[in-house]
């Protein structure tokens, strides 16, 4: 019950934040500036140029997000009023990490569908089979990003170490994981299983640690 | 809930040890909290208040000894779901995204409350604590005061049978510091078990049925005030003002008193046996006088918990 709850609560906090909105409104206007402002795309639809953008940058902003807001929550002491009541740690982490990559994933679709209308209103066509891989991409790597900045929230207590942290083990570990298919070494598809894989043994080791420290 | 005597314990902490690395933070103490009392948990700065609190309430592990409350070991995995405990910590800290209203909806939801009594109960502690016109500002805009006040909302939003209060007062200004003492006499008046920790001794004193004085992590008493104050044996005084201090009281001798000058124009007097007080307080005034001592007032000045305490972990005992 309190999963469900917490998951909720968290969606409509990170909704509201200043990042939600640089994700919902500025990814797809950077997307549109870089695309317009680039000499030559050889012709590359507004769709995928957008794919390729956000898929490095959502996981980044979310994943710093993510840590900050947790290494904050635990050194103020925000989880004590949760875990005095019928909440589970682990639940604490889960539903932060669930809202986060949910909140990810809805607004990289938003910016690939604006995108896609681009190109419909330009071109007359729509390249939404050409757009499976890159959401595939972008979830992996929000994934496993997001992962990393809850373990690195759980155990840093500093701020600026967690967001170095988070940049560059989240961030890079996620490049590692997407460059695979990208270099043809295993289809999309499989690096995508990898990377959810490694993000749900990243996380299950978070609420592990999480678990013993207890006191948050 | 276990019994002693006629009284029924809501908390028993007993030989608990808690360790940091090398540092013993609890060295074996115990604790007994009767049903429905308040107990106030006093010591130094550093004297393991904090961390009672925080093993007591399932937040910290701990080494040894058992957490026991209204029944229930505290340190099963699943303590929560059966026992009612409210918990303000020192700083009450919440998302910051959050309003009050929000905060107090989403841990009303997590205690179990739900629908209009939800609704009701949220009414209720706003205005109990004054918080009815920050109803819907955000977490981050608010006073530390005001902080504190939402913190208490929460703690008493689901009506726990125990109430655990870390420093509740320490940041208030005196208006909240009244309307925390009320509050809280009128949850022990419903019935409510109150832990508090404070170095506020006046507040204890007011407040408190039963104390704890820890001091490095010892558990040096539990019991009620007057049984603390006969262990450092501090005796009433009588207090005299001089008009005129020209000395004479040095010739006044009155059997079973002492009379000591702290600054010029002043006297204190230490009656030894307390039950003789009424006789050879009036002795000593009417001696005072016919020594040509010329008194502009007397009073008569009972040890305080804080003057308990200083002699206490100042070392007296």
């Amino acid at each position: 019950m309190s999963l469900g709850l917490l998951f909720k609560d968290e969606v409509n906090g990170f909704y509201r934040s200043k990042v939600m909105i640089a994700l919902l409104v500025g990814m797809p206007v950077i997307a549109v500036l870089m695309y317009l402002l680039s000499p030559d795309l050889g012709g590359m639809p507004l769709a995928a140029f957008t794919a390729v953008t956000i898929s490095s940058m959502a996981g980044l902003l979310a994943s710093t997000t993510l840590s900050v807001s947790i290494i904050n929550e635990r050194t103020q002491g925000v989880y004590d009023l949760f875990l005095v009541r019928p909440v589970k740690r682990s639940h604490l982490l889960v539903a932060k990490y669930l809202a986060v990559v949910a909140c990810v994933v809805a607004a990289a679709v938003l910016a690939l569908l604006v995108a896609s209308a681009y190109d419909w209103s330009v071109q007359g066509t729509v390249y939404l089979g050409e757009l499976g891989q890159p959401t595939l991409v972008v979830m992996t790597m929000a994934c496993v990003s997001c992962a990393v900045a809850v373990l690195v929230g759980t155990l840093v207590r500093s701020v600026l170490l967690g967001v170095i942290l988070t940049i560059y083990g989240g961030n890079q570990l996620s490049a590692v994981i997407v460059l695979t298919s990208l270099e043809n070494v295993v289809s999309t598809e499989t690096s995508a299983l990898i990377g959810l894989v490694l993000a749900a043994v990243v996380l299950a080791s978070s609420v592990v640690l999480f678990s013993r420290k207890v006191s948050s | 809930m276990v019994k002693r005597g006629e009284q029924m314990e809501a908390i028993i902490i007993e030989d608990l040890v808690k360790r940091y690395g090398q540092f013993t933070a609890v060295d074996r103490a115990t604790l007994r909290v009767d049903e429905g009392t308040v107990y106030g948990l006093i010591g130094p700065n550093g004297a393991g208040k904090s961390t009672i609190i925080r093993s007591l309430l399932g937040l910290i592990p701990y080494q040894g000894g058992k957490v026991i409350v209204s029944g229930t070991d505290m340190s099963t995995p699943d303590a929560q779901r059966k026992v009612r405990v409210g918990y303000l910590p020192q700083k009450a800290a919440f998302q910051e995204w959050r309003t009050c209203e929000q905060a107090l909806l989403t841990l009303g939801r997590l205690s179990g409350l739900e629908g209009e009594r939800l609704r009701t109960r949220v009414d209720e502690v706003l205005d109990q604590l004054g918080l009815e016109e920050h109803r819907k500002r955000r977490v981050s805009k608010l006073s530390g005061g005001t902080l504190q006040k939402l913190g208490f909302a929460q703690a008493m939003l689901h009506e726990p049978s125990v109430l655990v209060l870390d420093e509740p007062m320490a940041s208030l200004d005196p208006a909240s510091r009244f309307m925390f003492k009320k509050i809280i006499k009128d949850l022990r008046a419903s019935g409510t078990t109150i832990l508090f920790s404070s170095h506020i001794l006046s507040d204890v004193e007011d407040l408190a049925d039963d104390v704890g004085l820890l001091q490095n992590g010892k558990a040096r008493y539990s019991g009620p005030i007057d049984g603390l104050e006969r262990m450092v044996s501090l005796r009433s005084e009588l207090v005299v003002e001089l008009a005129d201090d020209r000395g004479e009281w040095r010739s006044v001798s009155v059997p079973g008193t002492d009379i000591r000058q702290p600054s010029p124009g002043w006297l204190v007097v230490h009656i030894d046996d307390a039950a003789q007080w009424d006789v050879l307080a009036s002795r000593i005034v009417e001696a005072l006088m016919k020594a040509g001592c010329h008194i502009r007032a007397f009073n008569r000045h009972d040890p305080k918990l804080e003057d308990v305490y200083m002699a206490y972990v100042g070392g007296a005992k």
